[in-house]
């Protein structure tokens, strides 16, 4: 196999797959449980992060140059590798339907009020899924481009909220008890799926042997930029107008009003550069997904899975009533997200130590 | 098959270009400031007076074709939104509300706690309006308030005129430019927030003082001085002259630089709050004499004792007021100590408005004379 994606776009496809909907309701869904102590829970959940994502890069070293469906099969045998290939796919639908549907939520409310919502989400769908028809190096050229945009919207983000910031907002510190926070580490979760990516990328990085400094690099910025986000919406809102709102992100970006009419309402600007951060999230979601179908059905070739993906996820993506109805029912890609990077890669783990020694 | 898909891209330019969904800019009616009153006759539940007003856009400009600057319109509904609605049927133009500046809000519209709660709620969840839109308090009817046409106003300004004044407060403490999303903060924490107020002075408007919003009502009115000492207590306090008695004498002190900060404490069971005011400024006025007089210490000294005092006096009596009229806490102290003390105000919480008006507040004002202008 050859070896096609460089380190820094290894970074940046584990940040734009980990990168989705999620950093728009995290600080107030993670108020709402910890109240000022969020960021721990933050923190936390990064941690946690950090040491799957040890996990899954020694795993992946383990087999130099294959996708993790390739090893899997082998370690598990057909029967087990098609239930988690189902489990795979089932989660890759479920996310792609909440990213799409969340995604189409907030574009309605903020830029295409006429538009009906499946006009939104069929076209985000058809455009960026279209990625997935494409190989890797492609992916991964888009994500590096995604990333950067990524980090000028942060950076241009977080100059244009500072004059406004109550840093003392942030304060009681430490006043949640331990399960309390525990408890907010789940409702990260969500925020955090995305780097079982590595699993698959990494087996055509140029040098495997820096993936696990690169992957933690990328954890790493993950983490602060959540902290971020969580730190300048508690210190422009307070605690209790934090925990009201339903996207406290984008709510940031509609408080910038700076004095002369100068720069204001500038949410439309935001959301336009938040589409392209959106894309680079559900490219590589349905890369993974149509390479889990071809590794099942054991064809070469994987862009053409694609097209039949579309109107599932289409459908799975309207079945929430309401808007309340689709963050309730996160519940499900939140249990099979847990299945697929916590148990799935353990398992692989653990299988592969005890083949490493037989073969010994 | 590669004609059929020519002919279709074709078609599709027929159908997809052109503006057949434009809005032109002259098309819009951007409503600058909203104006809400109770209706007082009630019928069918329309409980809300709305009022509107927005530039005419054809009077802008160098050669305008039209004379009347701006338009005022005047509905009664059941909500705002209902009267966006209703309005609708009346006027030629949609109307735009992203550049809305300014919500005033009439007096006897605020006394009513449920009302007031709908309108916060209803402005916090409507994704057209900015959250930067200031609150005003009307003196008498917001719909008078929006009649007026000050003679100030250049066309240029139009309708943007309440929030230029407001911008003001950077220069003067005699109010303070409240936003929505303050308003709202404010009201989170301690129940108790201030918004400014405006009333018609000699078919002018004027921006002075404030009103004292608890429990999502209006409970009382407060004067420029108090709202100096509150602003100042707070720290939104900017610039402004503060005058004092010296001597027998007018002294006239210009503030430039003012920093606060509070602290509480329990002392022998008694919650103690403390609030230091660094003031530093310069002499604007005294009195002209052929002695010198501004550069002598004893002058300076006590003249800064004498505005010292003077700032105290006038805090203390407002302190008085909030905590024993109104019980009202927007001087911030139960926010500080929810921040800073947070096992202190779990005690105290629950039951805060018994708590508030015991809290001793010791008020230490620092003035310091840097400069005395020109003249020595």
């Amino acid at each position: 196999m050859e070896k096609r994606v460089s380190n820094t776009q290894f970074k940046a496809l584990i940040i734009t797959g980990v990168v989705g909907v999620g950093v728009l309701s995290l600080p107030s869904s993670i108020a709402r449980i910890a109240n000022n102590d969020g960021w721990i829970s933050i923190v936390m959940g990064g941690a946690i992060s950090a040491l799957l994502m040890y996990l899954m890069v020694s795993l992946a070293q383990m087999h130099p140059g294959k996708v993790v469906f390739e090893y899997a099969r082998e370690l598990l045998g057909n029967f087990g590798f098609y239930i988690f290939a189902v489990i795979y796919i089932i989660y890759f639908m479920m996310v792609l339907a909440v990213e799409v549907r969340v995604f189409a939520e907030v574009i309605k409310v903020f830029l295409l009020e006429n538009t009906p919502i499946e006009v939104i989400i069929i076209s985000m769908l058809v455009t960026s899924m279209w990625i997935g028809r494409y190989k890797i190096e492609v992916v991964a050229r888009i994500a590096l481009l995604m990333y950067t945009v990524l980090f000028i919207i942060i950076i241009f983000g977080v100059i244009a909220v500072f004059p406004q910031l109550d840093f003392t907002n942030i304060f009681p510190l430490f006043q949640t008890n331990l399960k309390t926070i525990i408890g907010g580490v789940r409702e990260t979760f969500f925020s955090y799926l995305g780097i079982d990516f590595v699993l698959v990328s990494l087996a055509y990085l140029e040098e495997p042997k820096e993936a696990m400094h690169y992957s933690m690099r990328a954890i790493l910025s993950v983490t602060i930029l959540y902290v971020f986000a969580f730190v300048l919406t508690i210190s422009t809102f307070g605690v209790s107008e934090l925990k009201r709102q339903v996207w406290p992100t984008i709510a940031l970006v509609r408080e910038v009003d700076f004095p002369g009419f100068f720069l204001e309402n500038i949410d439309g600007i935001i959301m336009a550069a938040w589409v392209l951060i959106i894309y680079g999230n559900i490219g590589p979601t349905a890369y993974n997904s149509t390479l889990v179908l071809s590794n099942i059905f054991k064809t070469k070739e994987h862009g053409l899975y694609v097209l039949p993906l579309v109107p599932i996820v289409y459908f799975i993506s309207l079945f929430p009533q309401n808007l309340y109805e689709v963050y309730k029912n996160m519940l499900i890609p939140n249990i099979l997200g847990f299945i697929i990077t916590i148990i799935f890669p353990i398992l692989l783990f653990i299988l592969s130590k005890i083949k490493g020694r037989r073969t010994k | 098959m590669k004609r059929i898909i020519i002919l279709f891209l074709i078609i599709s330019i027929a159908l997809l270009s052109g503006c057949w969904d434009m809005e032109e800019i002259n098309n819009r009616s951007y409503v600058s400031v909203i104006g809400m009153d109770l209706n007082n006759k009630g019928d069918n539940g329309e409980k809300f007076k709305v009022t509107y007003s927005y530039p005419n856009i054809n009077a802008l400009g160098k050669n305008p074709s039209s004379e009347q600057n701006r338009f005022i319109e005047t509905t009664s509904a059941s909500t705002a939104y209902e009267a966006t609605r209703k309005l609708s049927t009346s006027t030629d133009k949609p109307l735009f509300f992203k550049n809305l500046k300014t919500l005033v809000i009439g007096e006897e519209l605020f006394k009513e706690k449920e009302l007031v709660k709908e309108i916060l709620d209803g402005l916090g969840r409507e994704q057209r309006i900015n959250r930067k839109i200031n609150i005003l308090l009307a003196e008498g009817k917001a719909e008078d308030i929006l009649k007026i046409t000050p003679e100030k106003e250049t066309a240029s300004a139009v309708g943007t005129y309440l929030s230029d004044i407001l911008r003001n407060d950077k220069i003067t403490g005699r109010f303070t430019a409240r936003t929505l999303s303050q308003v709202l903060a404010d009201t989170d924490i301690s129940d108790a927030a201030l918004v400014p107020k405006i009333k018609i002075e000699k078919k002018d408007l004027e921006i002075s003082g404030g009103g004292i919003i608890k429990d999502y009502k209006l409970i009382g009115k407060i004067g420029e001085m108090e709202n100096i000492c509150i602003a100042m207590m707070n720290g939104d306090f900017n610039s402004d002259v503060i005058e004092a008695t010296y001597n027998d004498t007018h002294i006239s002190y210009a503030v430039t630089i003012f920093s606060s900060s509070k602290r509480v404490y329990v002392e022998g069971g008694k919650i103690i709050a403390d609030i230091d005011l660094n003031i530093e400024g310069y002499l604007q006025q005294y009195k002209l004499d052929k002695e010198l007089q501004a550069f002598d210490e004893k002058f300076l000294q006590g003249a800064e004792k004498s505005l010292e005092d003077r700032i105290k006096r006038e805090t203390l009596n407002t302190i008085e007021l909030l905590q024993k009229k109104y019980n009202a806490d927007v001087i911030g102290i139960g926010e500080w100590i929810s921040k800073f003390k947070p096992s202190l105000w779990k005690e105290i919480k629950d039951n805060y408005d018994e708590v508030f008006p015991n809290i001793e507040i010791r008020v230490n004002p620092t003035v310091e004379i840097r400069r005395t202008g020109l003249s020595r």
